[in-house]
């Protein structure tokens, strides 16, 4: 038989193709980490590496907190966690956003974590936070790009920081629910990661949860929008390639 | 060594071997025994050996031509032979009128081709292309055929000729070369932009030819296979300076020499 060390491997034939094992358990759509979560989750990043885990996280918690009260009718059982979930708020409901952010007495924090970005892309969703008003830097942006550089490794415990707090978000506004007997149950012990066995467990169930949010058939998520690839593209505005 | 002395050395070497190739090729073709009844059989086998020959000797004459850019193009032309050789071996006179067929019936399909989009420029062309196949045959006694010149994919060519390894780890292997596959473009022709900016994307490089004699062995290797396998077909025993014996030898001085160096 033809091709038989490939059939001995578990390759189904049909034709001329050979399907490997894993693509024979149903069908798969793919996520993206760089070209689409990144993006979409960065805000909180620059928000953790501008301020510490801690207190950054906080601020994300703070800022997700002040979404869930205002409650507005266009994010209604929204992940609040995308980046793009706010590109389309009027200019009245940005002003009250920043109202409110202001009661919390956390505005200049976002406003001073989110400069650089408003600044090289001028349609970053939350640009209506910024309130600085200071010069393109390329100080700045070497130190950005360098920041960058560490989040294309998904795995690191820089990203799952990042994705555990996209999916905290999640939590806080109950759109997520997670049986006893998962690993995100014990999303706490997360904490230790990578140390422990039960915090890589964790880190993949967070994993999972992202991919599930960013997911093909997400009702989370709008693959239409289109942050993302303005943010990419727009890179190559901001400067050359080099090699 | 420098670069230059390397280059010069390769250039004398490689022209040595061809020399001596050349003195084995007429050697072996005046000892051959010519059925006259049946040239067309030596014709083919013949003019595929020197097709095979001229093949290296364009890489012999052209350094820029050894390496991984365009090495693996020539040889899988050289490859595509021998399995074609091997194949014919077989049945040398069924093999053989196949062979002739399906060529004559391509150019024919050319003809055809060419009348078809009827422009007046083309008057010349067609009668000399009417010209050279008639004086093989008339071009309206040819059948032509759109499938493979012996009706089975050189796959099953290379398995009908106890081959099949040639196929599968050289024929294959320079194939993605011939076809520009993405596993032959990837590695050599896209480097990672470094600016995370852009997502770490991939853009176009134009790599240099650099000359590496081991493509011209390889390429020899397989000349001399093919020409092996006519000599054990044709020749009882056969006495022919051992040109790529010279060429390795060679080859391994001067590997020597860079390595001392």
């Amino acid at each position: 038989m033809q091709k038989d060390y490939l059939q001995k491997s578990g390759y189904k034939k049909s034709g001329k193709v050979y399907t490997p094992p894993i693509l024979q358990l149903g069908e798969f759509t793919e996520i993206h980490w760089n070209n689409n979560i990144l993006p979409e989750l960065l805000w909180i990043g620059i928000l953790q590496n501008k301020f510490g885990f801690n207190y950054g996280s906080n601020l994300v918690s703070g800022f997700t907190k002040v979404m869930l009260d205002l409650n507005l009718e266009k994010l209604k059982n929204k992940w609040l966690a995308p980046l793009s979930v706010y590109a389309k708020l009027s200019e009245q409901e940005k002003s009250l956003i920043v109202e409110k952010v202001k009661q919390t007495g956390n505005l200049e924090y976002y406003s001073e974590a989110f400069t650089l970005l408003t600044n090289f892309y001028p349609e970053f969703p939350l640009a209506f936070l910024v309130y600085h008003d200071s010069q393109n830097s390329s100080d700045g942006l070497a130190t950005f790009k360098e920041y960058l550089s560490q989040l294309f490794d998904r795995t690191t415990t820089t990203t799952h920081l990042i994705q555990a707090v996209a999916l905290d978000i999640a939590f806080q506004g109950n759109l997520l629910k997670v049986s006893p007997h998962t690993s995100l149950a014990n999303f706490p012990a997360f904490t230790d990661y990578p140390h422990t066995e039960i915090s890589q467990k964790v880190a993949s169930g967070i994993r999972m949860a992202i991919n599930q949010f960013f997911g093909e058939n997400s009702q989370f998520y709008d693959k239409n929008e289109k942050w993302s690839e303005y943010f990419w593209n727009r890179g190559l505005q901001i400067e050359n390639c080099y090699l | 060594m420098t670069d230059s002395d390397y280059i010069l050395a390769c250039q004398k070497i490689a022209h040595v071997y061809y020399e001596k190739l050349e003195v084995e090729h007429f050697e072996r073709i005046s000892k051959s025994d010519i059925n006259l009844t049946k040239t067309q059989n030596h014709e083919v086998i013949h003019g595929l050996l020197a097709r095979q020959i001229t093949l290296v000797s364009g890489m012999v004459k052209s350094l820029p031509t050894w390496n991984e850019h365009i090495a693996p193009i020539i040889l899988r032309c050289i490859i595509d032979a021998t399995i074609t050789l091997k194949y014919i071996y077989l049945d040398v006179d069924k093999h053989v009128q196949q062979f002739v067929d399906f060529g004559l019936g391509q150019e024919t399909l050319m003809l055809k081709r060419i009348k078809e989009r009827n422009l007046a420029e083309d008057g010349e062309i067609i009668n000399q292309i009417e010209q050279h196949i008639n004086k093989e045959r008339k071009h309206f006694l040819n059948i032509i055929n759109v499938g493979s010149w012996n009706f089975i994919n050189i796959r099953e060519t290379a398995i009908k000729a106890q081959c099949k390894e040639l196929y599968d780890f050289a024929y294959s292997q320079f194939s993605i070369a011939a076809h520009s596959s993405w596993n032959f473009i990837f590695p050599r022709y896209l480097e990672y932009c470094k600016n995370p900016l852009h997502k770490y994307h991939r853009v176009p490089v134009l790599p240099e030819l650099e000359v590496n004699y081991i493509f011209l062995i390889m390429a020899a290797d397989h000349l001399k296979q093919s020409l092996s396998d006519y000599d054990k077909l044709f020749f009882d025993s056969a006495v022919f300076q051992n040109s790529f014996d010279y060429l390795v030898t060679e080859f391994k001085n001067i590997h020597e020499d860079v390595e001392n160096s």
